[in-house]
């Protein structure tokens, strides 16, 4: 059992924390930062801060949440450190929709308007769409109130609404060309 | 689309995008990174290289991703010939034209069982990237290659050269603007462990901006991918500052200099104008000449600024990174004999938020008059990103004077509690040299309050910079800021 595990810090808890929250933690960190090597860099320091620090934790599911918890301020860390000016995405001129299926569409315009969210509403979106997690439960985990996560994730949903409508006008409108 | 639709739509999505990525990670890293982790914490440095070496890492390629190494690039080779002289037609594109190196027998490690890709010694090695396609689920995975590649460095790029090689079902090349994907490539690709190479004409397509090269693979299907560039420097010097379209907002400067083709100076500094406090910005700067131009918000980069090539290209930027507290000026630094023009615009309804000082006291008491840091690189109720700050106190920091071993204690002012956050410690004198040189954690803030303390334990008596990043709550409103306070350790 990893609790157990990690209360006792026996060694091989590193590769049980690995294979049971692994790919979860990295989904979120990736999904938060678009960067692979920062994600799996965000994986390896939350695996490493639970096998310390982690001892005090009693039940699998609270360990889960703590996780996620850990490995969402390390990637808002991470982003934190990051450069400071991104660059636009200038469209030029005939940018035409078009000729993908609805389906692969809706989804790569769903992706764009999410990278487009301000970090710590993706880092909400994130944890309350792809790890389930309740909208109390973001709330724990990013540090703010449950009325601020609401707040949050209905401007990103109406946000996205706005950008699924009209993706490439929506790129415009953040956008100007040469 | 009604919210629950949306949400369903969204959860789909972003399992696709988040469960699709396979995890590389090995115990073996793992073990080591704790290694490290722990000679570090007796004292050796191993742990501080690794990190440098991390962030050196990490930092190349984000560099390579925002197109900041574009000097770098273009002093390889300042007028390579192009080896391809005519190139496909941008609908019909390129075909394979070599099968490099057969690839080896089926392996357990799919990766292995690749060839390695051998470099074009004429070309600039811009993306590399591999897979080994260990995705389970049974959709088609869609592989944005290349927002890096086409982000600015080689947008004036003649040619490019694509090599790809891949076990297991066939793949597709797609590559174009988004999101149509095909006005440049959409080339089949044999999945047979064969190198195939593929090269593009990218003339009728400049500028090459807004354009990402997809690679299109079944699930399970390994693959490895370069990019290259080729005839990089054959466009011809721009002489004519160009027409570009306002960014969206409202405009706080639109600047366009004089330029004195006599003057003597290496350089002068212009005032353009200046923008009001907000949280976002954006930037839209050319110029002609020679040399580059220098653009701050704010002296010494107080919100933000950045450097381009007076090469007669257009530059788009914005910027999401916190609230000057008042009204800053725009300067911009360039020779006088270029032409350039700067425009800055602005959201009126992003938030004018002026974060809480940050008092530090010598002790946990916080007993006595507290030294005040304003923040920087600030965000407000999720608006407002984050961003890296030098290490530097903003003007009206006063010390803290403690002695060694003790704490510091912190605070903000009118109310506002520090929910959570990082301390960060670098010697002054070192700050000064390098206000973005290598720091070292000191501790992290978890359980906050009002106020909290600082333990100061391990550091020599000296003079300090400790850099607090807090996410602070007052309410139902949140922020998050970095905040620089001097403290002096004495013995």
């Amino acid at each position: 059992m990893t609790v157990e595990g990690l209360r006792r810090r026996r060694p091989e808890t590193l590769g049980d924390l690995l294979e049971t929250y692994g790919r979860e933690l990295q989904g979120v960190a990736y999904l938060i930062l678009r960067d692979r090597p920062a994600a799996e860099d965000v994986v390896i320091e939350t695996l490493l801060t639970a096998f310390e620090r982690g001892g005090s934790i009693r039940d699998e599911r609270a360990l889960r949440a703590w996780l996620l918890r850990v490995a969402t301020n390390h990637a808002l860390a991470a982003k934190r450190r990051s450069v400071r000016v991104v660059r636009l995405d200038l469209v030029p001129d005939g940018v035409a929709s078009g000729d993908l299926g609805a389906d692969s569409s809706t989804r790569l315009a769903l992706l764009d308007g999410i990278a487009g969210l301000p970090i710590q509403m993706r880092a909400a979106v994130v944890l309350r769409y792809y790890a389930d997690q309740s909208v109390d439960e973001v709330a724990a985990t990013l540090g703010k109130s449950p009325n601020t996560i609401k707040a949050q994730l209905q401007t990103a949903l109406d946000r996205l609404r706005v950008h699924l409508a009209d993706p490439v006008g929506a790129s415009l409108g953040e956008a100007f060309h040469a | 689309m009604h919210d629950t639709n949306l949400e369903e739509r969204l959860r789909s999505v972003l399992r696709q995008d988040g469960d699709g990525l396979a995890l590389t990670i090995t115990t073996d890293e793992l073990e080591r990174r704790l290694a490290l982790r722990r000679r570090a914490r007796t004292g050796q440095r191993l742990s501080l290289m690794a990190a440098g070496l991390a962030v050196l890492a990490v930092g190349a390629v984000f560099a390579l991703g925002s197109g900041w190494l574009r000097s770098t690039n273009v002093a390889v080779d300042p007028s390579p010939s192009p080896s391809v002289s005519s190139a496909p037609s941008p609908e019909a594109s390129a075909s394979p034209d070599a099968t490099v190196t057969p690839g080896p027998a089926a392996s357990t490690d799919p990766l292995a069982a690749l060839p390695m890709i051998e470099r074009d010694p004429t070309s600039i090695d811009y993306y590399e990237t591999e897979d080994p396609g260990e995705t389970a689920t049974g959709l088609t995975r869609q592989y944005p290659l290349t927002p890096r590649y086409l982000d600015g460095v080689r947008m004036d790029a003649r040619e490019a050269g694509i090599r790809v090689t891949c076990i297991g079902s066939d793949a597709r090349l797609e590559w174009g603007l988004f999101p149509r994907r095909n006005n440049i490539a959409s080339e089949p690709v044999v999945c047979n462990g064969t190198v195939q190479s593929f090269r593009f004409d990218l003339t009728p397509h400049q500028p090459m901006v807004g354009q990402v090269l997809f690679l299109r693979v079944a699930p399970q299907t390994a693959f490895r991918v370069l990019v290259e560039t080729f005839g990089f420097m054959n466009d011809p010097v721009r002489t004519v500052l160009p027409t570009f379209a306002i960014p969206q907002g409202t405009v706080a400067v639109d600047f366009t200099n004089e330029p004195n083709p006599d003057a003597a100076a290496e350089s002068v500094q212009t005032s353009a104008g200046s923008v009001p406090s907000r949280g976002q910005y954006r930037v839209a700067l050319a110029c002609v000449g020679s040399g580059t131009i220098r653009w701050d918000i704010g002296r010494d980069r107080l919100a933000g600024g950045g450097d381009q090539p007076c090469d007669g290209r257009a530059l788009g930027l914005w910027m999401d990174q916190g609230v000057p507290p008042e009204d800053t000026p725009v300067i911009v630094t360039t020779s006088p004999r270029n032409h350039w023009r700067i425009v800055v615009t602005h959201d009126p309804d992003a938030p004018a938020f002026i974060a809480p000082v940050l008092m530090g006291f010598a002790g946990e008491d916080l007993e006595g008059e507290g030294a005040g840091a304003l923040a920087l690189c600030v965000n407000w109720n999720g608006s407002g990103d984050s961003c890296g700050v030098p290490f530097l106190a903003r003007d009206g920091a006063r010390e803290v004077v403690v002695p060694v071993d003790s704490s510091l204690g912190l605070a903000l002012a009118d109310g506002w509690r520090i929910d959570n956050g990082g301390v960060e410690v670098m010697e002054r004198d070192a700050a000064r040299r390098d206000p973005f040189g290598e720091s070292r954690r000191l501790t992290g803030i978890e359980d906050g309050g009002l106020h909290v303390a600082v333990p100061l334990t391990g550091l020599e008596p000296g003079d300090w910079v400790i850099r607090v990043s807090l996410n602070g709550s007052k309410g139902d409103d949140t922020f998050g800021g970095v905040y620089s306070i001097p403290v002096v350790i004495f013995d």
